[in-house]
């Protein structure tokens, strides 16, 4: 399939509406240049050391590999594990918890957040509006002078709601433009009858929440979904993650405590395993995958990485 | 401009209110950083008052004690509400009121603050410091209310020894999520409105 060169947002064949607001934010080619030299500018950070980039880099699906947590300034570490970054457009609710309802505003997140960017709205703003280069372009894509939160929001909005990845040996399968061999095949099968009810094509993710079965963290306190809706029974929730580019996006779960794919498969191959609290989707289930099973189940979520996505050069770190 | 006249040629009933809050405590104006003496001898000081009101035309607006030209309120309807409904909470526009740089948005589990109260209690000599941030847009936590106001008002009294009485200070000096106890403070607020 040929992508729109610009790496603007695309909606993929047979793929759902996206929720996005597109209206609002209308899309185009500048506003989309303008997110990205934002998205890869210390500038967003208190003492200019961190970018959105640090902790979501291309190459891994704009995940934080090796790094169980996120990073900030001053080598302050945060909670959770960065998630990649991809087909936001269909997220009806971001981060770990589903607390964020829209993509423009997850941005004052990370940014005002003393363990990422430590840094105010305030000192963002006072600092691109002193920046000639910002200046002449905020200007240029909303007309805005001087810029402000919506501005700055807006244009973050523009390029990381173009990260669509819908390039995967899956989908080209699915369009009928290549084959699984043996194995693959194999793991598709498994896939379906055990993973799909959560993590459902084609984003890979339910974006329901759940507990899985890994128990909670013992070092980190972390409620997770019950600290966003105050319901006893949401503790230990976590989204469900989507499993596209889940090669690259290491290490996983929501506090990156498992460093490698084969271990994650492992953790749900023996359900007597599992440790409490553990959503219905697992207490309804008893699984037991052999050594090979787990290999099969491997080889099919390979086929879910999309090098188009992982390498396209409109997404990449912008030469001014 | 000419989609503000066409909307007055489209609702000639409409116009700006021009109605004007006063608040005050018991018969005495209200002011930011005052002590003021509460029936039990203690006293309380405010430091941080800001709330949000709106219309039933989707107008939202945000009164700051400190900067009290914004108690005139610049509304086209009479239909006002205190607080923010769902709509305007998930709206997901950062612009003008809805400006997060305005120290009501709460980024990580998204809504807004509609009440901001910041203070101290002051009891036998002691500082008890309070803080109140007050919202909620779901059910049964919302804190939003219909404000009547009666035909031909321009000033509003708010008393608002009804919101401090209320106040549970030395239980829970600090509310920053939505809950009951949070809507039961909005609530008293909602009284203050003569």
């Amino acid at each position: 399939m040929v992508l729109p060169e610009d790496g603007l947002f695309y909606r993929p064949e047979k793929w759902p509406k996206p929720l996005y607001n597109f209206d609002d934010n209308p899309l185009t080619l500048e506003g989309f240049n303008l997110g990205r030299a934002l998205f890869y500018d210390p500038i967003l950070s208190q003492d200019s050391t961190v970018s959105c980039a640090s902790c979501h880099l291309q190459y891994t699906a704009f995940a934080h590999v090796d790094h169980p947590t996120s990073h900030g300034i001053n080598s302050r570490i945060g909670k959770r594990n960065a998630p990649g970054l991809m087909n936001l457009a269909w997220y009806p609710t971001l981060h770990w918890d589903g607390g964020v309802l829209n993509l423009n505003g997850q941005a004052i997140n990370p940014i005002t957040h003393p363990d990422e960017m430590g840094e105010t709205l305030e000192g963002v703003l006072k600092k691109l509006n002193r920046n000639r280069y910002y200046k002449t372009e905020f200007m240029k894509v909303f007309g805005a002078d001087p810029i402000q939160t919506n501005h700055l929001l807006k244009a973050l909005g523009q390029f990381t709601v173009s990260l669509v990845s819908s390039n995967s040996k899956y989908d080209s399968v699915l369009r009928k433009e290549s084959n699984f061999n043996a194995q693959e095949r194999r793991g598709y099968s498994l896939f379906i009858k055990h993973c799909n009810q959560c993590h459902t094509a084609p984003l890979f993710t339910n974006f329901e929440f759940k507990a899985n079965g890994i128990g909670p963290n013992k070092q980190i306190i972390d409620s997770g979904r019950a600290m966003i809706t105050g319901k006893a029974s949401d503790a230990y929730l976590f989204r469900v993650p989507t499993l596209r580019n889940i090669e690259y996006s290491f290490p996983y779960m929501h506090d990156g405590r498992i460093s490698k794919l084969k271990e994650v498969l492992a953790h749900y191959a023996n359900s007597s395993n599992w440790q409490k609290p553990k959503s219905r989707a697992l207490t309804q289930k008893k699984i037991t995958l052999n050594v090979n099973e787990q290999k099969d189940l491997l080889s099919f979520l390979k086929t879910l990485s999309d090098k188009q996505f992982l390498f396209n050069q409109a997404f990449r770190f912008p030469r001014k | 401009m000419l989609r503000f006249f066409l909307f007055f040629f489209l609702f000639p009933s409409l116009a700006f209110s021009q109605m004007t809050l006063f608040p005050q405590v018991g018969l005495e104006r209200f002011e930011l950083h005052q002590l003021y003496s509460r029936p039990n001898g203690d006293s309380i000081r405010i430091d941080q008052f800001k709330w949000y009101m709106s219309t039933v035309l989707g107008e939202i607006y945000l009164v700051d004690a400190s900067d009290p030209t914004t108690y005139a309120l610049p509304f086209l309807s009479k239909e006002i509400q205190l607080g923010l409904d769902s709509t305007a909470n998930t709206a997901g526009r950062f612009d003008g009121a809805y400006d997060p740089l305005l120290g009501m948005y709460w980024a990580w589990n998204t809504g807004y603050i509609h009440l901001k109260l910041v203070g101290c209690l002051v009891q036998k000599g002691r500082q008890l410091p309070f803080e109140y941030h007050i919202g909620g847009y779901k059910a049964p936590f919302e804190t939003f209310v219909p404000i009547t106001i009666p035909e031909g008002t321009k000033n509003i009294t708010l008393q608002l020894e009804r919101l401090f009485t209320a106040l549970p200070i030395t239980t829970r000096p600090n509310i920053m999520l939505p809950g009951a106890a949070a809507q039961q403070i909005f609530h008293a607020f909602s009284t203050a409105f003569e």
